[in-house]
């Protein structure tokens, strides 16, 4: 039903209606007016994705949406996930690793910091910056993390990387061989891991992949004072959103935002639980 | 559900029934750097290891296949 009204209180049952604006007329014997009604969708958050630290991951076929330079040039990008570690949480999301080769980004859990890399199209040829808030495991924490998109040999200095919408106070750079700009390769995106090793063993929640680079009232928007939120409200460069889990059905975890699906490699339909941020 | 993980010889990877086992195909498990050996994990015993179609080389909780996975022979460096 579009838009169901109570006959007895004439008050709008929300619950009984479908998600729409729409055009309700009052009638009296002393004229009519108008008004309008949205009916929205409450934004909910029961689920996340339990991977286990040794083959669990999400597998995204290779898109155009996640790639962020085209070897000449970058382009801005950000990306933000809840996460839970347990011990040694390692890949969070990538595109990079070998069969189908291609080297493009990874943002990981090393030494329990966050750490992004970079790659101009090899192993050894890459731009890297880690923070320096300690992962403390089994706590969620938002991690969200910006590149403007500068290219060069000092791209990692255009990389930012927030935790629990605050940026890091210090970062701690490196990089080896020449870099000048990502390629855009074939390789898959992976969610828990990269290289189809370096697995994450903990939590993922909310993925959201962006085409811009967030500013802080971006960050502090999805960060939401530490409270999941709906994401394609925020901003309009979200390419790719995974809820993982909520309104998903075993193998498949639905982009609510593109066409790019992801699909729960290794893993059992109990590893979608009911523990979230 | 407790999971039990085993590690295997690659040259058993034929005889894997992946209907029995978590992993979703030959093409997505996870080998040993030198791609020697792989794991698997199950709820319930497959037939293949009940019949000794396949010998593990080693069984181990989820606890110490996560130990056994953070070592130089199954950690790929990052580069």
């Amino acid at each position: 039903m579009p838009l169901s009204i109570n006959s007895s209180t004439g008050r709008i049952d929300t619950s009984a209606s479908t998600v729409g604006t729409y055009t309700v007329t009052y009638t009296t014997s002393e004229g009519s007016a108008t008004t309008q009604v949205t009916i929205q969708d409450c934004f909910t958050n029961t689920k996340s994705l339990s991977f286990d630290g040794v083959d669990d991951r999400l597998q995204i076929a290779d898109s155009n949406t996640f790639s962020f330079g085209n070897g000449t040039s970058d382009s801005p990008f950000s990306v933000s996930a809840w996460i839970k570690t347990e011990t040694n949480g390692k890949g969070i999301i990538s595109k990079w690793g070998g069969n189908p080769s291609g080297y493009e980004w990874i943002i990981f859990i090393v030494n329990n910091v966050v750490r992004v890399a970079l790659y101009d199209a090899h192993p050894s040829h890459n731009q890297r910056r880690e923070g320096n808030t300690t992962v403390t495991t089994g706590e969620w924490i938002n991690v969200i993390v910006t590149y403007d998109g500068r290219g060069g040999s000092n791209a990692n200095q255009g990389i930012k990387i927030y935790i629990n919408g605050e940026e890091e106070s210090s970062y701690t750079d490196s990089g080896a061989g020449t870099y000048v700009a990502m390629h855009n390769t074939t390789r898959p995106v992976q969610i828990g891991a990269y290289n189809t090793a370096a697995n994450f063993n903990g939590n993922i929640d909310e993925v959201g992949v962006y085409n811009a680079q967030l500013n802080q009232n971006g960050v502090n928007a999805v960060y939401n004072n530490g409270s999941p939120t709906d994401l394609s409200a925020i901003t309009t460069s979200l390419v790719a959103w995974y809820r993982m889990g909520d309104d998903d059905t075993f193998p498949t975890i639905t982009d609510n935002k593109g066409s790019n699906d992801a699909t729960m490699t290794n893993m059992a339909s109990n590893d979608i639980v009911n523990d979230t941020p | 559900m407790i999971l039990t993980y085993q590690i295997i010889n690659i040259s058993d990877l034929n005889n894997i029934d992946f209907t029995q086992v978590c992993e979703t195909s030959a093409e997505t498990i996870r080998k040993s750097v030198d791609e020697t050996l792989f794991t698997i994990k199950w709820a319930t015993e497959p037939t293949f290891i009940t019949d000794g179609t396949v010998t593990p080389v080693q069984t181990l909780s989820h606890q110490n296949c996560v130990i056994l996975m953070s070592t130089p022979e199954w950690q790929p460096n990052e580069e």
